[in-house]
């Protein structure tokens, strides 16, 4: 399937900044199942920028905006040749097995899993799994209670944290999974969802539509063991610590 | 057991023992005048202190050191092998050798660093193992590798010059190795890694503990002493800011800085004392750091039980050095037997260093050691256990002119370039008190000079 694409990152400050260093995780992903065959990045107009590829091998972009500033922006748009979600790629899956900074089990993730039976085959343990915290926990936009812990307790969280809970179940029954930042269709921001390791492949899991992914079109930015290894946006400035960012956008199917 | 009680040490006990008593108590005051300074943070607040330093200097043979030189030189050799395999390839995983849930599941693994190629290969620089003699055997052990940010070059460094200068005599008349070409080592390993400009010892600032040691290095290696302030990134390179206002491209970093405040974009964000993106420079091949980052894989603590195994992997020799006898929690097996053996046995906290987070089983109350167990069984991957190792006192020379023995081990340092050299001085540390074992400088003990002996002809 191809796919177009055109989004928009604005980073607003309230009071204005200066020697700021980002470091921007935008660029779509290259793997087996999505390439790109026309890419243009643009940063704050025409700001030269360098590009580099982290241990994950997600592409960033990055650079220095020296004068003081209010604002950083960048915009992206290409095409996207994307294959049904089944792959492999050379990353050891044991290393999406493990703990890793903002995933870790705790006691409520075990009462979690003592209210649901699970079926034997791992395809269907993962099925259950995301369709279950679809059904009991519902996405906000946005929240003072972070982290895993007030997720469980109340119930609703944002999208990293439907991604990181099931991103914890799976590797609690020994599922290696990580998360997934990007675009899908006919949402005006980025999104997270899980892939999971099992026979052999890397597969796709929405937790928050509650589904499999097969041929919807999911566009990846960055992955990496939980969502502090592929946020869109890090860096340093100075100036008073406070940023908005603004993700506007869209993908749109091409007419085969 | 007393080290010194060896015969080696005869000849530099009769040259002291041709000193006046008081003589020597004058000329050890005005040497602590000389300040060598351990700076640390304590419950928040900044302590400047003097490092104290003991005059009898641990004696080494110069059949001793040899062999201390081939072991040490094959497990730095190792580790730097096993780092290019851990952020490359990671055979010895595929391999079975090291369990890679092991490797997966400790924080000073980076993933996002891996696939990073460092200039020549090399990531282990700068080295500083640490050793002990064991009474029992007369065997030096390896506690400990410290393949990060090692520290204590400058106080045996600097007590060799103050001794030479106060007590010419020992000099004169025993055959001592000289150690003065340190910082001339440090210098060509950074000329043989850069990658195009100057030479830069990154420092966190006059409040770390080991400042005196930047600053010293750098004045003697030529390099430029810069805090994170001083450097800056321009496209996809390192540069220093100069006094006039212009910029010199920096091509090799002794960084004396951990990880996590290198980079406040890619690590910490609060760090204050780091250079933004400069691993993205790093990643793409223009700055050589020293040392690499990501090291702390290897000197995890954790890690280090499988360092032998590590050498017959990838050298296909036998270890010349040997570890402490360790048990890890994680293995089933081995946790049983910490979890019976608690009473004899150390415990180690593997993410925790400089002393802290040890724990000997038999100082432990009741209720301490339950909760501990609790902790082992909750937590397995966090702690190892060792043998309690019965290692050599050496004598100190008290105020009053008396000898007190203390427990004392060796931080033996290796710089890394064209070929790996194992510096003939290091680092004896101390117990503050008889009854200690942890010798480390944060927890309160001192240091003496090592003396490597020439070949005797």
């Amino acid at each position: 399937m191809k796919v177009n694409f055109s989004y928009d990152f604005t980073l607003t400050f309230p009071e204005s900044v200066r020697d700021h260093r980002y470091c921007l995780r935008i660029v779509p992903y290259e793997n087996a199942i999505q390439s790109c065959s026309r890419l243009d990045i643009l940063v704050n107009a025409n700001t030269a920028f360098e590009q580099g590829r982290d241990g994950f091998a997600n592409r960033f972009v990055y650079g220095t905006i020296a004068k003081p500033h209010k604002s950083l922006s960048a915009h992206i748009e290409g095409e996207l040749e994307l294959s049904p979600y089944v792959y492999c790629d050379e990353e050891p899956p044991a290393l999406y097995n493990a703990p890793s900074p903002l995933v870790g089990f705790c006691a409520l993730m075990q009462a979690f899993l003592d209210e649901t039976t699970l079926p034997v085959s791992t395809f269907r343990k993962a099925v259950v799994l995301t369709q279950k915290i679809r059904e009991n926990f519902t996405l906000i936009e946005s929240t003072k209670a972070e982290g895993l812990e007030s997720f469980l307790l109340y119930k609703e969280g944002l999208r990293n944290d439907f991604s990181h809970l099931l991103i914890a179940l799976l590797r609690h029954v020994n599922i290696p999974a990580r998360l997934c930042h990007g675009f899908i269709e006919g949402e005006n921001k980025t999104h997270t969802w899980v892939e999971a390791w099992m026979d052999g492949d890397w597969r796709g899991f929405d937790p928050i539509k509650g589904i499999v992914i097969h041929d919807e079109p999911y566009v990846k930015l960055a992955h990496g063991r939980d969502f502090s290894e592929c946020a869109i946006y890090k860096g340093s400035y100075i100036g008073k610590r406070q940023h908005i960012l603004k993700i506007t956008g869209q993908i749109g199917r091409e007419e085969q | 057991m007393i080290e010194s009680h060896s015969p080696l040490y005869d000849a530099f006990k009769s040259v002291l023992n041709t000193i006046d008593t008081q003589r020597v108590q004058e000329l050890l005051a005005y040497m602590n005048t000389e300040a060598i300074n351990f700076n640390l943070f304590k419950n928040n607040a900044f302590i400047e202190r003097k490092f104290p330093f003991d005059i009898i200097p641990r004696i080494v043979s110069h059949q001793e050191f040899t062999y201390l030189e081939k072991g040490i030189k094959q497990r730095i050799y190792a580790l730097n092998l096993f780092l290019e395999d851990i952020y490359g390839d990671q055979k010895i995983l595929k391999d079975g050798i090291i369990p890679s849930e092991f490797v997966f599941a400790s924080k000073a693994y980076l993933p996002s660093f891996a696939h990073t190629k460092v200039s020549k290969n090399i990531r282990v620089h700068i080295s500083g193992i640490d050793l002990v003699k064991n009474s029992v055997g007369d065997g030096w052990v390896v506690l400990e590798d410290n393949l990060r940010v090692p520290s204590g070059v400058s106080y045996p460094l600097s007590l060799r010059i103050l001794t030479r200068k106060v007590f010419p005599e020992f000099f004169e008349k025993l055959p001592i190795q000289s150690v003065h070409d340190y910082p001339k080592r440090l210098e060509a390993a950074m000329d043989y890694v850069n990658t195009g400009g100057i030479n830069v010892i990154l420092t966190p600032g006059r409040y770390n503990s080991a400042f005196y040691e930047h600053s010293y290095l750098a004045k003697q290696s030529g390099a430029v002493l810069a805090t994170g302030e001083d450097l800056f990134v321009e496209k996809d390179k390192v540069y220093l800011k100069t006094y006039l206002g212009k910029k010199a491209r920096v091509g090799a970093i002794y960084r004396r800085l951990d990880d996590d405040a290198l980079d406040p974009v890619e690590f910490n964000a609060d760090s204050l004392i780091g250079v933004p993106n400069i691993t993205q420079a790093y990643r793409a091949g223009n700055i050589a750091l020293m040392n690499s980052i990501g090291n702390g894989i290897a000197d995890d603590k954790g890690i280090y039980y499988f360092v032998p195994a590590m050498i017959r992997y990838y050298m296909n020799e036998e270890p010349i050095l040997q570890n402490a006898p360790t048990y890890l929690a994680f293995f089933e097996k081995d946790r049983q037997h910490i979890l019976q053996n608690l009473r004899t046995l150390v415990i180690k906290d593997v993410a925790e260093a400089g002393g802290y987070g040890v724990v000997f089983g038999s100082k432990l109350s009741k209720n301490e050691r339950e909760a501990l167990k609790d902790a082992i069984i909750k937590e397995p991957r966090r702690f190892i256990a060792q043998e309690v190792i019965e290692f050599y006192d050496i004598e100190c020379l008290t105020n009053e002119g008396t000898l007190s023995p203390r427990k004392a081990d060796l931080r033996m340092f290796s710089i890394f370039s064209d070929d790996i050299f194992i510096w003939p001085c290091g680092l004896t540390r101390y117990a503050m008190d008889p009854s200690s074992y942890i010798v480390n400088s944060s927890q309160g003990g001192g240091f003496k000079d090592t003396w490597v002996l020439k070949e005797s002809k």
